[in-house]
């Protein structure tokens, strides 16, 4: 989103209830160009559908479970628009219909802080990724974000 | 009890169409600043102080009245507002001395007290029934027995009541809560010369999300679709609030990126989730205890658990990183606010907040 935003891309994010924005700023993202719907209460279909045709790039967390019609019509909407639709999940279910790629966030474990010193300071991630064809991204390391406040690949 | 003054400046007391009071008022803080820095605002126009200090040192309370008078008149003017000034025991007895522009002698506030019309304590239904009971003054309440005003009036009444007899200095109601934060949100950069106009199209992509935003607020009502707007504060919270979209105050928004620290701000990275209504937490040391911070900054024991809300979901403690004080500004001089990280046993990491003793989850790094 950083990277998109910082293009002169648009964005939005649906559902995301308690954002933290100069995290966001932190990570390069220009939120200026950021259109915030945070409590769509029962319209969150209507609210991601017409964003959809607005930002050109989604990020979205699901109330619950989202029906199986409108989770596809809402893909098929990202598809025609050409927009990246991200929908955040803590449970698979949430989403029924199988999305183009998932990416699975493994293990993470902050870095920095002690017994009462130093600060958090830079998180290890663990991400793998699948698409829908069956094609393993295989697991990367991550830094999310490192040191430098920016998000990098942990050198081995 | 402490002696005080009350400042009161009758003509900024309340919001006006020009709605500039606040502003005045945080100004004549400011003035008031330079002769103590304790001056502590009470509510919109009304700012209060310990005498003690001043007094000694500019050479009694006459003295300290006089410096103060002749540092506010050349606003007087400007303000559209006279200033008064009284000193007494406790804010009550202050007030009203204010708005009588009195000083009353140490020792005499109670009996001050007692010539004032019960009304002073802004009660209506116990001012209405005292006044049928032939108790017009303040003096003739503090005469009935504690325990049948309880009785009669409840224990606000039996707080009036203890006010009224001098044992508490200040009654329930005379602070505005919400002038700390009035004034917080003048703390405000002035809005920039040059900004980018994203609001009103200047791409074709600009245009695009500015029409499906306002269809959306059309349908979902304005308040729902939002834009963030930077503010400058301690606090991840304080630092961006989300605007409703196309507001004025989007309009001015000063969105550009500072690289320079703020002073007393967090470390970064900032945490990613930012509670809008913080719950409580508990924190225990491996005893079981509670875990505070100290008047001198610091833990008071070594965290090992914590357990947040009411549902309790409990998690043990394996790092934190703080606490760090927060550079309150001065009028919050005496309230103590700090900040600490910690690190949960499943990977979490957290910020809290130590406020009016407790303390609070304020977000997630996760």
């Amino acid at each position: 989103m950083g990277h998109a935003s910082s293009l002169g891309h648009w964005c939005g994010a649906v559902g995301l209830k308690d954002p933290g924005i100069a995290a966001m700023m932190e990570l390069g993202l220009d939120v200026r160009r950021v259109v915030f719907v945070p409590h769509p209460r029962a319209m969150w279909a209507d609210a991601v559908a017409e964003l959809l045709d607005g930002v050109d790039l989604l990020f979205v967390c699901p109330p619950s479970r989202v029906p199986h019609g409108a989770a596809r019509r809402l893909m098929a909407r990202a598809k025609e628009r050409k927009s990246v639709l991200l929908v955040r999940t803590n449970d698979t279910r949430q989403w029924p219909v199988p999305p183009e790629a998932t990416i699975v966030l493994e293990r993470s474990s902050w870095q920095g802080a002690g017994q009462g010193d130093g600060r958090l300071a830079a998180r290890r991630v663990t991400v793998s990724g699948e698409s829908r064809r069956g094609t393993r991204g295989g697991t990367h390391a991550l830094w999310l974000p490192a040191l430098s406040g920016a998000v990098t690949t942990v050198e081995q | 009890m402490e002696r005080l003054v009350v400042l009161w400046a009758p003509g900024i007391s309340t919001e006006g169409p020009r709605g500039d009071e606040a502003r005045f008022f945080a100004e004549m803080l400011a003035i008031l600043h330079e002769r103590c820095p304790f001056v502590e605002p009470i509510r919109l126009g009304v700012a209060a102080f310990p005498v003690r200090g001043p007094s000694r040192f500019f050479g009694g309370e006459e003295s300290v009245v006089a410096l103060l008078l002749e540092d506010l008149a050349p606003f007087a003017e400007r303000f559209r507002s006279e200033f008064l000034v009284g000193i007494a025991e406790g804010l009550f007895g202050a007030l009203l001395a204010a708005r009588g522009e009195k000083i009353i002698p140490n020792g005499h506030t109670v009996s001050f007290l007692h010539t004032l019309p019960i009304t002073t304590l802004r009660r209506p239904e116990l001012s209405v029934l005292c006044q049928r009971l032939g108790l017009p003054t303040l003096g003739h309440f503090a005469s009935l027995p504690p325990d049948r005003v309880l009785e009669r009036f409840g224990t606000d009444g039996a707080h009036c009541h203890r006010v009224a007899r001098g044992e508490e200095g200040e009654l329930v109601g005379i602070r505005d809560p919400s002038i700390h934060t009035r004034l917080h949100l003048l703390d405000e950069p002035p809005p920039p010369v040059a900004q980018p106009t994203f609001f009103g199209g200047t791409s074709l992509a600009d245009e695009r999300a500015t029409r499906a935003a306002l269809r959306l607020q059309h349908r979902l009502g304005a308040e729902a679709v939002q834009v963030a707007r930077e503010h400058f504060g301690h606090d991840p919270n304080e630092r961006a609030v989300l605007v409703p979209f196309g507001s004025q105050e989007q309009d001015r928004s000063t969105l550009a990126r500072r690289t320079a620290p703020w002073p007393g701000r967090l470390p970064t990275p900032s945490p990613t989730v930012v509670f809008d209504s913080p719950q409580t937490v508990r924190l225990r040391d491996p005893a079981g205890a509670p875990v505070r911070v100290s008047s001198r900054g610091l833990l008071t024991a070594v965290p090992t658990r914590c357990a947040m809300g009411q549902g309790s979901r409990e998690a043990g403690v394996v790092a934190w990183a703080g606490p760090w004080p927060l550079a309150t500004r001065w009028w919050d001089a005496r309230r103590f606010r700090s900040r600490l990280q910690i690190v949960t046993d499943s990977g979490e990491g957290l910020l809290l907040g130590f406020e009016q003793s407790q303390w609070w989850l304020l977000g997630s790094y996760d």
